[in-house]
């Protein structure tokens, strides 16, 4: 078994994982969590993606899967951002709405 | 010629603009709104009038745009579109104005009046498609536009409606599309062609092709209203009632039937339909549809279901022309289309009249409602009447081609479903207009006084009077160039790829024939003014002179009015010439005493309205040569008596009316059938040339019937003994005279007279004219009335003349001699039976002492003595005229049975002298005129034995002083028994019989049957469509509850589910990728 | 043919011009409106520029000059540039309604602008892009920027479901961006014109497709994914629905239908296909089903969405008939068109009732408490070209469906079609009806019916939508002439 394949198969093992949880949890913080995992599980078969097109001879010299990882963790950075402060704002809210039923 | 399009642009833009305009309108500037809408149905009509004179000269127009890749949209005009949109706009016009004034206080009148315009817009483009595609589009557009009518109240029954009626249409959109495309995805886009397109394409499945025709008949019935998709009309039914006219009329319902026959003739092609076996089920569904529209619309006691459920029933008429595939039955489809739009929207504007101005919406509380609002109900009459059928209505001529279509095709059980049809209009629509005229208006509501002139506003009252005018008009002109009937003739000579026939003769009218109908006629339209009332009753005798100035002094040549009815030939023959003679008399003589009997009656204008009427139908049917004014004025008589009949309003003349008018119903119907038949198979419309093809059983018998419910054959003539006695004296003088001899004359003209192969038939008919000759004498002797006793007495006669009919079928040899013999008979016996009726009324107020008692007894018994047949009288002459040409023949053994009806008479007599004895009866003192009226018709008793052309022969015998012993003794047996039966029996008040004899069991046997039906009339009539729509509406509550059910757990769980459904798609996806 | 039309650069401008719309508007607070609006504008001016030039053949423009595969190319056939055109047409109406919906100058409005200018970037990236990757990027930015537009709507609710929309969408562009690494795995490239020459049906591929097909699915809100979808569009804003239900779903089915018939046409096949349109007959049957039982006013719009993305997806055994594709293919496009326009201003139109009345609750609505008839118009045309009914857009759409279906021999698509029309009908006229409606509301309401005016402007944009619906079924014949479905489904 090549590494490739080894670190391919364990990107996509971690995409199911994530999955799985992201589909089975109700709870928001948790979903984030196994969606950042699914999104670590892709990055993991990019790089192996990237040795497995050698392009001059020596291994991992693809950059451009690098370039897509580096474009990926950007984006689920900004993503995983955006949700926490929306789960941050429902939370809120949530209690003010208590805070009203109650008064 | 080049194809031109602007104008069929222009035709749909004067309305879609107007319509657009509208919306923009504000609410309160009503007079901008109303001359809009107004200028914009001028518009259009005067853009089609337009059209249809391009069209007529040989424009070609067409319009065609790109719609799809490979489909067009595409306009064209051609005479059936003509035909329909000529129909609208004109409608469209009278619709407008009415709204207008109907919807004067409404809310939201802009959107009312924008969708009315997009409405009339969608019906346009309908009527203009030049293929299925576009027809679809305008025909969705329809529905569309028509919703927001529908709902336009805005109650929750309204919208409860409107949901409704959604429903229905936009299902049938659905399945009319699913035909359309398919349709076009097989065979290519469909436009329409005279002869049909499919029927060029042999390539495609039959089956398909009936697959595709039911979808497209599905989806068209919805609108068309076939049963069972017809719910939504009556449910639409709460709309204002402009939206209803304009549903029923002018607009969704036509759409659909129109789209039927476009189907049927353009896209299939109505001879390739019948070989591939799709029009019998059309027919048989709207046959069906017909009759059941009509039985529901019997239980109905809203006016406005009613006239849905009419709706459903008379639009199917159209469906059915085009599923009888002949082509008289296509124009008979085709006119109805026209007819029914007419009469509908009358009836439904006079309904909106109703519940606008007096609040009426139901036909419980229409008691009266003809005296406040005289002329609305007028026109609801000529609407209701030409809905069922009665000539020389609108209706006549959709029903007598449909017949006569379906016979020619060989569908006969057709003419069952048109009687039946035509039986149950009449049984839903009379008691409405009965309720109108002659029942008194209920106390508890009593109607408001009318505020203005007019009963109500003018424009609610003019649209209602043009529409019932057309409908009129459209009868009576049928055969003129530019009636619907010719329209019809064109298409239909299209539809069959045929040459029309031009059949259009034009001769010099005969003034004085014309002036006979039309005097009286005229008097009787004068009768609907209030004012002129009085003038008309003083005009009633004046009015028959013109007539009697025909019967003195013939005109040789026929009047040929090929314009009127289906073309009528109105002269004086031979057997007219004695019949219109002593007509005239009776009617100037009993005129002449109306005037005196009625001056102080309330209702004396409506009692000359239906007098001069009947006497109208009396004169054109004598003068009748052809069937259809034959027919035409036969009805009118029958149906003004009516008036006459119930002239009382009370109980017991409604009674009687109610007998008299089913009877007469059922003899209308009998002889529509025979005479269709036999017009058919004579192809000819001379009544000649009908005698001389009658060679079925049935239609003997149908005729025999038919005209003996007139002419009082016996078991016929139970209504005689019941209308006499209601009606006032005059009337029933000349209801016992005048018309009951119409019968006479039916037979005498229609059977086969003198032609062999009837013998038996003339067998059966002399014996039960003998039978009744005598029945009617014993039944009238135990009378305690004296008009009941006179009715016996007709029947009695007539039942000599009936027997002298069936001696001519008998010995076909005799006819010449029978013929004129029975008509100076029936001369003799209208001119007495004239006399003893007006002496009911005037002898028993004479003085029991003076000149004055002498002068009446004597007037009372000269006519008596005419009856009876004794020496010198006219009953002398008239006895031995009959007596001649039976002696010598082989059926001589009857003559001494004749001689004693003789005897039956006399006793009839001697008991009406008994009755009518002066008696110095007070309470009705007679008056000049009556007087009058009686001097004059008994000396025209005496004159007429002394003054007759062409029976010299009878006449020296018959006035020969020699022969009075064998004239006399039949009446002094008579005298004798008479005495011999008082004496034995002191007491004769235990022996009577009520009047109507026969029919007394029979309707204590259907009464018992009515209440035995009545505990479950319910159960049966109407609660087997509740107990079905309960049933489903609870089976639909119970589904959906258990879907919301179902939903809401699947709602709950959502969020959970979301993730198991991905991973069950995920996984799906990649297993359906991966293998 | 002049020379600016044809020049492949006019597909950065699409791109580069909303972006510039975007950050201008960010900086320029006060007049973040106008730039916005220009930017709007500008975007389509372009797309019809692009329109015509995509007449005389399709444009391609290698970013910076590098070619693929190390570039990344934007690239544009009659389609795309049908969808971009689209897209600006009712962008620029539903901005117009903005400019009146939002108060001038509040945080939502100042957020609004830049949002949606980001949005049309994505979209128009979206479109254009020829390069797998950089639609995964394009697809992030369209789906943040609506998560963040959902979010301007006050409320918990509506946080919620921006929340669950932000997750489902994070875990489609996953699918995705697992699809694309398979694809790069075999391929080692990213290029789509590319990897439409290199694609063979290997199951690496198959696996690529079906997770990008399932991401995209579930962006796409297609049944059973669209569970997200109803409370997203229903608690947004007004026009940020219109642009959700209108737009955004037809960016990520356009890239659908790229990779299923274009792209990755080997790798699909025919089973796959019609599992696709089974649950587009699934979704037009559910989602009506669940408009005809909705207590609320937009959330019958929104599951109307769901029945009508099903449509799209119903199509897809058409479109793979061989003699029904053609046709089946002019009414995808129409359907979107139709749909676009009619969601659009069914949308507005909903939005104006709840501004005038103050609620949304159907069973409680009537005559008295709605807005002018413009709005009322717009609400019914709408309503009938989402039916299908003439002479709308959404006929011509279900006309030309029928007429594939019937060609292919499809009969249960005819039935569930014909079937989806009429359930269309009933959730339609629910609301409908309510124009008529003058009955007293039986149930007394806790909120007092308030009846606030509303700008013109909101309403006339609404019916300038509707009126573009009802255009659309008018002028069928040249619509469908702008693009050549022959040339582009083989």
């Amino acid at each position: 078994m090549s590494t490739a394949l080894l670190f391919g198969l364990c990107g996509i093992v971690l995409f199911v994982l994530g999955l799985y949880f992201a589909l089975t949890t109700t709870e928001m913080l948790r979903r984030i969590l196994a969606i950042n995992i699914m999104g670590n599980g892709v990055f993991m078969l990019l790089i192996a993606a990237a040795y497995q097109h050698d392009v001059s001879g020596l291994p991992n010299t693809d950059p451009v899967p690098h370039a897509l990882v580096l474009t990926g963790i950007v984006v689920a950075v900004s993503a995983t951002a955006l949700a926490l402060k929306l789960v941050c704002r429902a939370h809120e809210l949530a209690a003010e709405q208590r805070e009203e039923g109650d008064g | 010629m080049q194809p031109m399009s602007t104008l069929l642009i222009l035709i749909l833009l004067s309305s879609l603009i107007p319509g657009i305009v509208t919306f923009l309108i504000p609410e309160a500037h009503a007079r901008l709104r109303n001359t809009l809408n107004l200028g914009a149905a001028l518009v259009k009509t005067a853009l089609v009038v337009v059209l249809l004179v391009s069209v007529l000269r040989g424009d070609l127009f067409e319009m065609r745009v790109a719609l799809l890749p490979g489909i067009d949209f595409v306009l064209h005009a051609d005479a059936w579109s003509l035909m329909f949109i000529s129909l609208s706009s004109l409608l469209w016009l009278l619709t407008t104005f009415y709204a207008i004034g109907y919807l004067a206080h409404s809310q939201q009148r802009s959107r009312f009046f924008g969708f009315f315009s997009l409405c009339v817009f969608a019906t346009s483009g309908i009527a203009l498609s030049g293929n299925l595609i576009t027809f679809l589009i305008f025909y969705e557009l329809l529905t569309l536009a028509t919703y927001p009518l529908v709902v336009h109240k805005g109650n929750a029954e309204s919208i409860r409606a409107g949901r409704k009626y959604l429903a229905y249409t936009l299902s049938g959109g659905t399945l009319f599309l699913a035909g359309v495309v398919w349709l076009t995805a097989i065979a290519g886009p469909i436009e329409f062609n005279a002869t049909g397109v499919l029927s060029e394409r042999g390539d495609l499945s039959p089956a398909l092709l009936q697959g595709i025709f039911l979808l497209l008949i599905a989806g068209l019935g919805v609108k068309a209203a076939l049963v069972p998709l017809h719910g939504w009309l009556p449910a639409a039914m709460v709309a204002p009632a402009p939206v209803s006219a304009l549903l029923h009329a002018v607009a969704v319902v036509k759409a659909g039937a129109f789209g039927i026959s476009r189907i049927v003739y353009d896209v299939y092609g109505v001879e390739f339909a019948a070989q591939l076996g799709v029009t019998t089920p059309l027919a048989i569904a709207a046959s069906v549809t017909i009759l059941y529209g009509s039985t529901l619309a019997l239980f109905q006691d809203g006016l406005k279901r009613r006239l849905a459920f009419s709706t459903v029933s008379q639009v199917s008429y159209i469906a059915l022309g085009a599923a009888i595939a002949g082509p008289i039955a296509t124009i008979g489809g085709i006119v109805h289309l026209v007819h029914q739009g007419l009469m509908k929207i009358t009836l439904f504007f006079c309904a909106g009249n109703l519940d606008e101005t007096l609040g009426i919406h139901k036909i419980s509380q229409m008691n009266g409602v003809g005296r406040r609002m005289p002329w609305t109900m007028a026109a609801f009459t000529i609407a209701a009447l030409g809905m069922i059928g009665v000539p020389p209505l609108a209706g006549f001529v959709s029903k007598w081609y449909l017949g006569y279509g379906a016979l020619e095709t060989g569908a006969y059980w057709v003419i069952g479903v048109l009687i039946g049809s035509s039986l149950l209009n009449a049984a839903y629509f009379l008691p409405i207009l009965y309720a109108a005229w002659f029942r008194p208006a209920s106390l508890e509501r009593p109607f408001t006084p009318r505020t203005g002139r007019l009963e109500t506003h003018w424009m609610l009252l003019l649209p209602p009077l043009v529409t019932a005018a057309l409908a009129l008009a459209a009868g009576i002109f049928a055969k003129s160039s530019y009636s619907p009937l010719e329209w019809g003739k064109l298409i239909a000579a299209r539809e069959y790829d045929m040459v029309a026939i031009a059949e259009l003769t034009f001769t010099q009218p005969q003034w004085l024939i014309i002036a006979s109908l039309g005097v009286p006629l005229l008097c009787a339209s004068m009768a609907l003014w209030p004012r002129l009332q009085s003038s008309v009753l003083r005009l009633l005798p004046w009015a028959a002179l013109p007539a009697l100035t025909l019967a003195l002094f013939p005109v040789e040549p026929a009047n040929i009015v090929s314009w009127l009815f289906l073309g009528s030939v109105l002269q004086v023959d031979e057997l007219a010439q004695p019949f219109l003679l002593f007509t005239a008399l009776l009617w100037l003589t009993c005129g002449l005493y109306a005037r005196g009997y009625l001056q102080d009656d309330a209702q004396r204008g409506r009692f000359a309205g239906f007098f001069l009427l009947a006497m109208v139908g009396n004169f054109g049917l004598i003068l009748a040569v052809d069937v259809s004014s034959f027919i035409v004025f036969f009805t009118l008589m029958s149906f003004a008596s009516y008036g006459l009949v119930v002239h009382r309003g009370d109980e017991r003349a409604y009674r009687a009316g109610r007998i008299y008018i089913s009877l007469v119903v059922v003899g209308e119907m009998c002889l529509f059938a025979a005479v269709v038949t036999l017009v058919n198979q004579a192809n000819s419309l001379s009544i000649d040339a009908l005698a001389a093809s009658l060679d079925s059983h049935w239609l003997m018998a149908l005729l025999l019937i038919g005209f003996g419910i007139k002419a009082g054959l016996l078991l016929l003539h139970v209504w005689l003994p019941l209308a006499h006695p209601v009606a006032p004296a005059p009337a029933s003088a000349v209801l016992s005279g005048a018309m009951v001899a119409a019968g006479l004359l039916g037979w005498l003209r229609f059977l086969p007279l003198g032609l062999p192969g009837w013998e038996t038939w003339g067998m059966l008919l002399t014996f039960a004219g003998l039978v009744g000759i005598f029945y009617g004498a014993v039944v009238g002797t135990l009378q305690q009335e004296a008009k009941t006793l006179l009715a016996y007495s007709t029947i009695s006669q007539m039942g000599l003349m009936t027997a002298g009919v069936g001696m001519a079928l008998w010995q076909p040899s005799l006819t010449t001699m029978l013929i004129p013999v029975l008509a100076l008979y029936a001369l003799h016996h209208g001119l007495a039976k004239g006399a003893l009726f007006l002496a009911t009324a005037v002898a028993p107020a004479a003085p029991t002492s003076g000149p004055i008692k002498w002068i009446s007894v004597v007037l009372l018994v000269v006519p008596a003595l005419a009856i009876v047949g004794a020496p010198l009288t006219s009953g002398a002459l008239a006895k031995a005229a009959l007596k001649t040409p039976i002696t010598g023949s082989e059926i001589d053994f009857l003559l001494p049975l004749i001689t004693l009806g003789a005897v039956g008479s006399t006793l009839l007599m001697v008991r009406f002298l008994y009755l009518t004895w002066p008696g110095g009866d007070t309470r009705h003192a007679p008056d000049t005129p009556m007087w009058l009226g009686w001097l004059v018709s008994v000396a025209l008793v005496v004159v007429s034995a002394w003054w007759l052309p062409g029976f010299d022969e009878a006449a020296k015998k018959a006035l020969a002083w020699d022969a009075l012993w064998s004239q006399s003794w039949p009446v002094l047996l008579g005298v004798a028994i008479l005495l011999i039966a008082y004496r034995v029996h002191g007491g004769h008040r235990r022996w009577t019989i009520p009047g109507g004899d026969i029919l007394i069991p029979l309707e204590h046997l259907t009464d018992r049957m009515g209440r035995r039906l009545a505990s479950r009339k319910q159960g049966i009539l109407d609660h087997p469509i509740q107990t079905i729509s309960s049933a489903l509406e609870l089976t639909h509550a119970a589904s959906v509850r258990l879907a919301h059910a179902a939903m809401n757990i699947v709602d709950r769980q959502g969020q959970r589910v979301t993730g198991i459904l991905f991973g069950i798609v995920l996984a799906g996806l990649l297993a359906a990728i991966l293998w | 043919m002049s020379e600016l039309p044809g020049n492949p650069q006019l597909l950065v401008w699409l791109i580069s011009l909303p972006l510039l719309g975007a950050l201008m508007s960010v900086a320029c607070r006060k007049a973040g409106r106008w730039t916005a609006m220009t930017a709007m504008i500008g975007n389509l001016v372009l797309a019809c520029l692009l329109l015509a030039a995509t007449q005389d053949g399709t444009l391609r423009y290698a970013l910076g000059g590098w070619e693929a595969p190390l570039g990344i190319a934007l690239y544009a056939d009659t389609f795309s540039a049908m969808m971009i055109a689209i897209t600006a047409l009712v962008g620029a109406v539903i901005s117009g309604y903005s400019l009146s919906y939002f108060a001038t100058g509040s945080a939502t409005e100042r957020s609004f602008w830049p949002l949606w200018c980001l949005l049309l970037t994505a979209l128009n990236t979206l479109f254009l892009s020829g390069d797998v990757f950089n639609l995964y990027v394009g697809l992030e930015v369209l789906s943040l920027s609506a998560v963040a537009l959902v979010t301007l709507a006050p409320g918990l609710a509506a946080t919620r479901a921006a929340l669950r929309y932000l997750l489902a969408s994070l875990m489609g562009s996953l699918c995705y961006l697992l699809g694309v690494a398979l694809l790069y795995y075999a391929h080692a490239t990213l290029d789509l014109a590319l990897l439409a020459d290199l694609t063979g049906d290997g199951p690496l591929e198959r696996a690529a497709l079906a997770l990008m097909i399932v991401g995209l699915l579930l962006k796409t809100a297609l049944f059973p994914l669209h569970f997200w979808l109803p409370p997203a569009h229903a608690g947004a804003p007004a026009p940020v629905s219109a642009l959700l239900s209108a737009l955004v779903l037809k960016g990520t089915f356009y890239l659908i239908l790229r990779l299923w018939f274009d792209t990755l046409e080997e790798a699909a096949n025919q089973l796959g296909t019609l599992l696709l349109g089974v649950l587009g007959c699934a979704a037009i049957l559910w989602g009506s089903v669940q408009a005809i039982r909705a207590t609320r006013l937009k959330q019958l719009v929104a599951y109307s969405t769901v029945a009508q993305i099903g449509y799209l997806f119903a199509l897809f055994p058409l479109l793979g008939h061989a003699t029904a594709r053609v046709t089946a293919f002019d009414s995808m496009i129409y359907f979107i068109m139709a749909h676009a326009c009619a969601k659009g201003a069914m949308f507005l139109a909903a939005g104006n009732i709840l501004t005038v009345a103050g609620h949304d609750r159907i069973a409680e609505l009537r005559a008295a408490n709605l807005p002018s008839a413009i709005t009322l118009f717009a609400l019914a045309i709408a309503g009938i070209s989402l039916i299908g009914l003439p002479p709308t857009g959404g006929f011509i759409a279900k006309w030309l469906m029928l007429q594939s279906a019937f060609h292919a021999g499809s009969w249960w698509l005819v039935v569930v079609v014909l079937l989806g029309g009429l359930l269309a009908a009933a959730y339609v006229f629910r609301v409908v009806a309510i124009c008529f409606d003058r009955s007293e509301v039986s149930a007394p309401t806790d909120t007092a019916p308030r009846v606030a005016t509303i700008n013109p402007g909101r309403e006339w944009s609404a019916l300038v939508l509707a009126l573009a619906a009802l255009a659309l079924g008018l002028l069928a014949a040249p619509a469908l002439a702008l693009f050549d479905a022959t040339a582009l489904m083989g």
